[in-house]
């Protein structure tokens, strides 16, 4: 645990202290790590790529404005992630769209393999998984990829607006479906 | 509780140990279990087994094939914020200073001023790049197509119900089974003669008073999409080729949630008098969305190629693989091609078992790509402002109408498997349903067409079997948690089962998102906030929804 959350004088001090551009820094250093993830969670959400991309912008810009108005976030990512989440969902509602943006996902072209057959095989598999987690119900596939972004369960739960051992219980039935494709 | 007298933890407790999400003590009686049993080591395994196939799809499939930014990411625009919440704290100062403590009514009016005045500056700014962008690009691309010689255009036309081929630039009178579309068009102001052209577009757009663009730069070509509340057409995209600034594709969004997308055809194989309805198969990428009056029927497909087409169908149905299997069935010339991605190389042979002896029909497993199968799809906007409390308060209310946490958990556990199952055959009868369209399933021999209707009733059978269990369950419940009033939304009577089986999986969608309210395992996005006396109204719809489907299936 870093100094940061064990101490929360500390953290206070620091915040007191933090000038616009030491914030600017930090919050650029972590739009650098994190948008990518971002950005490919929205367009799991159905958002087409321009739109996720000034999409994800806006979260950092969102982030920088709540720091700078004192606002206390103890987890940046889950709250760029749960903004992200809400402000996606607002765009897609304005879309006038019927369908969301939903891209052909294939295998990687190249493969790190030993042999053909084994790379034939890695893609069968990874196709099947493919398909099974398309098979998840929508908050299955939810929880599983936010999850897969490394968010908790609490967090995934304030961002989907579900009870941590809600999250729990879709996890649960998301990796018993995944887990039977994997021993097909 | 010593480790020895621990039950077998499921695998949920599992799941829970393994992400640091169990209490301290609770996850020191997992692990002491642990230790002691090679059965559960043996699930764990499992799981982190299952947990790093999840790993390496996310790193392997899903981040290479998502598309990349469409422009190279912007530094954060850092300036923009702190000008923001200067001109906020600023306009709050001149607030108070004008406040109507101190200056009643000249106070308003200046503040109100100064406010819309701000707002004018920073909406122009945000909306006059791309309006440039926009307009300069179509211009070009105006420029380019008359530089062009004339030559013949084939468009490739879909709309919710089906796809027909149009050849633009001979004389053209249109084709009955067109005019709903042209007409959409023509109320719209925007020429049906010549839909996928710059020239147009354009001149749809200059005749709109209000309208915003946008602008993508994709590698090999440039998107301009177009939106207005001034007209018909809400919403209109042009896709166009990068090295010519020819338009390639289209799609078109009407004020009655009708749409009509339309692509170039390159290939000079296509039969331009042909169109083919129903034959794009696959789990439908946005379900639950009724049928407008833009159907398409076939035109002239030979009433052979629908009685091998069911065939196909028929024997996929025989063996349960029209409930799921991403197969998808399609016409290529005279044979019906049956292509299937993500299926196990077992299913593959039982598959191709079946369906080798059929003439005229090919299988082909080969493609290594994945379907192009929806990615995670928002169905609804549930979350909007959950209002979880109220969520929190139905589930608590009905676990204490049952009698406890074990019996809600049964309770929900069932609910949601009997949804599972009714929903996979109300998207198999819709999958049916634009498989063969009322105007197919007319150019059919009498026998196709029981076979047919057979297929169809199964469906509505074993989902009406499903979709009762649920009401029986929950009716008795819900009436003691609010669920009440029960308010049928009227519709009118759906013409064909073709288009009931849209009204029918509209309605099932709508179902299952305010059982998972109710149920507190989805947020409820709700504005009344009454879920339980909703979810009363929508089971009875289904109900009557369903047997509007099968009285339309018995028909004839």
């Amino acid at each position: 645990m870093s100094s940061f959350a064990s101490d929360e004088q500390f953290v206070g001090l620091i915040r007191q202290e933090q000038t616009g551009t030491s914030l600017q820094d930090r919050v650029a250093r972590l739009f650098e790590e994190a948008r990518d993830d971002v950005y490919r969670y929205l367009l799991t959400l159905g958002l087409y790529p321009p739109q996720a991309q000034e999409a994800v912008q806006e979260v950092f810009l969102r982030l920088y404005a709540a720091e700078r108005k004192g606002e206390e976030i103890q987890n940046p990512r889950a709250w760029i992630f749960r903004v992200a989440h809400n402000l996606g969902l607002k765009i897609r509602a304005r879309q006038h769209s019927e369908e969301p943006f939903n891209p052909d996902v294939a295998t990687p072209s190249t493969t790190q393999a030993a042999t053909p057959e084994t790379e034939l095989l890695e893609r069968e598999r990874m196709t099947r998984f493919h398909s099974a987690v398309n098979g998840l119900s929508e908050q299955q596939r939810r929880c599983l990829f936010l999850r897969m972004e490394g968010l908790r369960y609490p967090q995934i739960g304030s961002t989907l607006g579900i009870s941590p051992s809600a999250v729990g219980e879709f996890l649960r039935r998301a990796m018993v479906r995944l887990k039977k494709v994997r021993d097909e | 509780m010593s480790s020895l007298d621990m039950r077998h933890p499921e695998d949920g407790l599992l799941l829970r140990y393994l992400d640091g999400e169990l209490p301290g003590r609770k996850a020191r009686q997992v692990r002491a279990h642990l230790e002691a049993c090679w059965q559960c080591r043996a699930q764990v395994e499992e799981l982190e087994s299952t947990i790093g196939e999840c790993v390496r799809y996310r790193q392997d499939v899903l981040t290479p094939s998502l598309p990349p930014p469409p422009q190279a990411w912007r530094s954060l625009d850092f300036e923009r914020v702190d000008a923001e919440l200067a001109a906020q704290s600023w306009s709050i100062r001149l607030a108070r200073f004008f406040s109507p403590r101190r200056h009643p009514v000249l106070g308003w009016a200046l503040s109100g001023a100064a406010a819309l005045a701000l707002g004018f500056i920073v909406v122009q700014q945000l909306r006059e790049t791309p309006k440039v962008e926009a307009a300069a690009l179509l211009e070009k691309a105006v420029r380019a197509s008359q530089s062009r010689p004339a030559a013949l255009k084939r468009l490739r036309i879909t709309t919710r119900g089906g796809q027909m081929t149009r050849v633009i630039g001979v004389a053209y009178k249109p084709a009955a089974r067109e005019t709903e579309i042209a007409r959409l068009f023509d109320a719209a102001h925007y020429d049906w003669n010549d839909p996928l052209s710059a020239k147009s577009f354009s001149a749809w757009r200059g005749g709109l008073a209000h309208c915003r663009d946008a602008v993508a730069s994709q590698p090999n070509s440039y998107d301009i999409t177009t939106t207005t509340d001034d007209s018909e057409l809400l919403s209109a995209t042009l896709k166009l080729r990068g090295s010519d600034l020819e338009p390639v594709e289209g799609r078109f969004e009407f004020r009655n949630r009708d749409w009509v997308e339309m692509t170039e055809l390159v290939d000079q194989q296509t039969n331009p008098a042909s169109s083919v309805a129903g034959t794009t198969g696959g789990m439908p990428r946005q379900p639950g969305v009724p049928p407008g009056p833009l159907d398409v029927p076939a035109e002239s497909a030979e009433t052979s190629a629908f009685s091998e087409e069911l065939a196909v169908v028929s024997a996929l149905h025989g063996m349960g693989a029209d409930l799921g299997d991403p197969l998808e069935i399609s016409r290529e010339g005279r044979q019906v091609l049956v292509s299937g991605t993500g299926i196990a190389p077992q299913r593959q042979q039982q598959i191709h078992g079946l369906l080798d002896r059929l003439p005229h029909v090919v299988v082909r497993f080969e493609d290594p790509a994945f379907p192009a199968s929806a990615m995670p799809v928002q169905s609804e906007p549930a979350t909007r402002d959950a209002a979880g409390s109220e969520k929190s308060t139905y589930a608590a209310r009905i676990e204490e109408r049952l009698g406890g946490r074990p019996q809600f958990e049964r309770f929900s556990s069932s609910l949601l498997d009997w949804t599972d199952s009714a929903m996979t055959r109300a998207y198999a009868l819709r999958r049916l349903a634009q498989q063969f369209s009322a105007a197919a399933e007319n150019e059919m021999t009498a026998e196709d067409r029981r076979t047919l209707r057979n297929l169809g009733r199964e469906h509505v059978a074993a989902f009406a079997k499903d979709a009762q269990r649920v009401a029986n369950t929950l009716n008795p419940v819900l009436t003691g948690v609010g669920g009440g009033a029960a308010q049928l939304e009227s519709r009118p009577e759906a013409a064909d089962w073709q288009s009931a089986s849209e009204d029918l999986l509209a309605s099932a969608r709508r179902t299952e998102t305010l059982l998972a309210i109710v149920l507190g395992v989805a947020p409820a996005e709700l504005s009344s906030g009454d879920a339980p006396a909703q979810l009363v109204a929508a089971l009875a719809q289904l109900s009557s929804r369903t047997e509007q489907c099968q009285r339309l299936l018995a028909g004839r």
